[in-house]
């Protein structure tokens, strides 16, 4: 098996840009230097990023690999600006494609398909990532599940593969949703983690949240509990790696 | 209206009490209390507005947050009885609209100026013992700011400074509902920095704007008591002219604001979004009399701006 540390391209042939995303997130995680997979995803040619445009899979394990990875390294680099929320999310944090971009719009650029942070997953995004449109997946829920911005309520770190997306997406969402959700069925009432209220929209509604619910098994078949949300706790809390 | 025997009914029956109700304005204290949550809201979105950010959850910010309320509701009513009581020779003359300055109470009720005069000293009295409890409660610096709004209220209204007959009562207006008070929301709950005084600069122009707006279907009642304001000094063209200057002033310094990453990008925009309601308030000026546009203008800008600084606050 391939160290996908170093599977950064080796000079003859193009880098392959999904691969240096995945080994970006490796060297971050193993606190080693990050200049090479850096270099080949801000120097990427869009044509070398065919498979994350056309190809959900790829799409989803690239951007939610290329945002844990940006994050981390911004904790870094400059760690003060996480006390300002919407400043950290703001600032350029990665480059792609030549693409200068923000946290916010890998996240809510792309991986949610360009809908506001703040419509509850019911408004569009008014800014451009600066992006083609073909870059942007359509909102999958469970990505609320796997980005890692460093605050304490955040998932942990997985690393994305496209062959497995699917299977680790719902490994940290079961992950996440059984440390997080506790179901009162006397009072029929489900304590549920913030961003299930700040995205709802991309749950497809209250209701589609419960059948969300119900799917990762954290409420019985047929119920239909009252929801309430936990405040989101914004320590910083850097290098949150699964392990 | 159905609302209009009933309060002709309270008004006849206890005259007094509904003096003391209609002269403290209650709309108005509505739109206080909202301009203080708006300062709140701002407190709650961290760095750079505040040096750090308040903790909603906690029990002492909502304790802070309530006892900065009640602080200031005392203050808020004796300003507007001194302004009722500075105001009743203008009240006699005008016609008046839903927003001139006085609320038209004594002129209702026969009641004399002296019992309004006892009203201000009284609730005066109050507010100087409610900020000595804020004293107690609440950081020193917001404590600064309430007196400061005491002070410059009173003295926007009665004699000797009567700071409204002197061409300055707009200015003053406008720095204590669009500076101080957000201002002093922002310092109950947490230590504002620099930025927290810019990011309310373009709501400071706007009540500037509602200010020529509401004071001139009052100009002609004001320049024949000898009340100087500027829709009494100015040229209507001067009057639609500075009204321009404040309103693009507020866009160009909500744009920079945004630009510089000094308020969020909902804040940003609900801004911009409210301040477009001037072009209303601006074709409609010393054209009618009616200030509406100017009002809703201003009202809109507090309501969206406060929501939007709470969502960024509360929010991811």
């Amino acid at each position: 098996m391939s160290d996908p540390a170093s599977d950064v391209g080796d000079g003859t042939s193009a880098p392959d840009p999904v691969a240096a995303a995945r080994g970006l997130l490796e060297r971050v995680r193993r606190q080693e230097l990050p200049t090479d997979p850096l270099r080949t995803l801000a120097d990427a040619s869009h044509g070398s990023l065919e498979s994350v445009r056309e190809d959900r899979h790829h799409g989803l394990a690239f951007w939610l690999n290329v945002y844990n990875a940006a994050a981390q390294l911004l904790l870094e680099a400059r760690p003060e600006l996480f006390d300002s929320r919407w400043r950290f999310f703001r600032v350029p944090s990665i480059t792609v494609a030549g693409a200068e971009l923000s946290l916010d719009d890998i996240e809510h650029g792309v991986l949610r398909g360009r809908r506001s942070k703040y419509g509850l997953g019911y408004l569009p995004r008014l800014s451009t990532a600066g992006l083609p449109k073909a870059y942007r997946l359509e909102p999958d829920p469970r990505i609320h599940f796997a980005l890692n911005c460093g605050a304490a309520s955040c998932p942990a770190v997985l690393a994305y593969e496209p062959d497995t997306i699917d299977e680790t997406l719902d490994r940290a969402t079961k992950n996440y949703l059984d440390r997080t959700v506790t179901y009162d069925a006397e009072r029929n009432r489900v304590q549920l983690p913030r961003v299930c209220l700040w995205f709802v929209g991309d749950f497809g509604g209250r209701s589609g949240l419960r059948s969300f619910l119900r799917a990762f098994e954290q409420i019985p078949p047929g119920a239909s509990p009252s929801l309430r949300f936990r405040s989101y706790d914004w320590t910083r809390a850097s290098r949150k790696f699964a392990t | 209206m159905i609302g209009e025997p009933i309060r002709v009914r309270l008004r006849e029956r206890t005259p007094r009490l509904w003096t003391l109700w209609a002269a403290s304005r209650p709309s108005q204290l509505a739109l206080i209390l909202l301009v203080y949550a708006l300062g709140v809201g701002m407190a709650t979105a961290g760095p750079p507005v505040v040096v750090d950010g308040a903790d909603v959850g906690s029990t002492s910010f909502r304790l802070s947050a309530l006892a900065g309320a009640l602080a200031v509701l005392p203050v808020a009513v004796a300003i507007h009885y001194a302004n009722e009581y500075a105001d009743i020779e203008t009240d006699a003359l005008t016609e008046r609209t839903p927003f001139s300055s006085g609320s038209g109470a004594l002129e209702a009720t026969g009641l004399s100026a002296g019992f309004l005069r006892r009203a201000t000293v009284g609730v005066t009295v109050v507010s100087g013992c409610g900020v000595v409890l804020a004293a107690a409660t609440l950081p020193l610096d917001a404590v600064g700011v309430l007196v400061a709004i005491l002070l410059a209220g009173l003295g926007y209204s009665l004699p000797p400074v009567a700071l409204i007959r002197r061409g300055l009562g707009e200015f003053v207006n406008a720095v204590l509902g669009g500076l101080l008070l957000p201002l002093y929301g922002v310092t109950v709950v947490a230590t504002p920095t620099g930025i927290a005084g810019l990011a309310v600069v373009p709501f400071v122009l706007v009540v500037g704007c509602n200010l020529f707006a509401t004071h001139w279907p009052d100009r002609e009642a004001d320049a024949a008591v000898g009340k100087r304001t500027l829709v009494v000094r100015w040229s209507p063209r001067g009057i639609r002219r500075a009204y321009a200057v404040l309103g693009l002033g507020a866009v160009a310094v909500t744009t920079g604001l945004w630009a510089a990453a000094a308020v969020p990008t909902a804040v940003g925009v609900a801004t911009l979004a409210s301040l477009s309601i001037l072009v209303w308030g601006w074709t409609t000026l010393t054209r009618q009399r009616d200030p509406s546009p100017s009002v809703v203008a201003m009202v809109v800008l507090a309501v969206a701006s406060t929501v939007a600084w709470w969502w960024v606050g509360l929010g991811p």
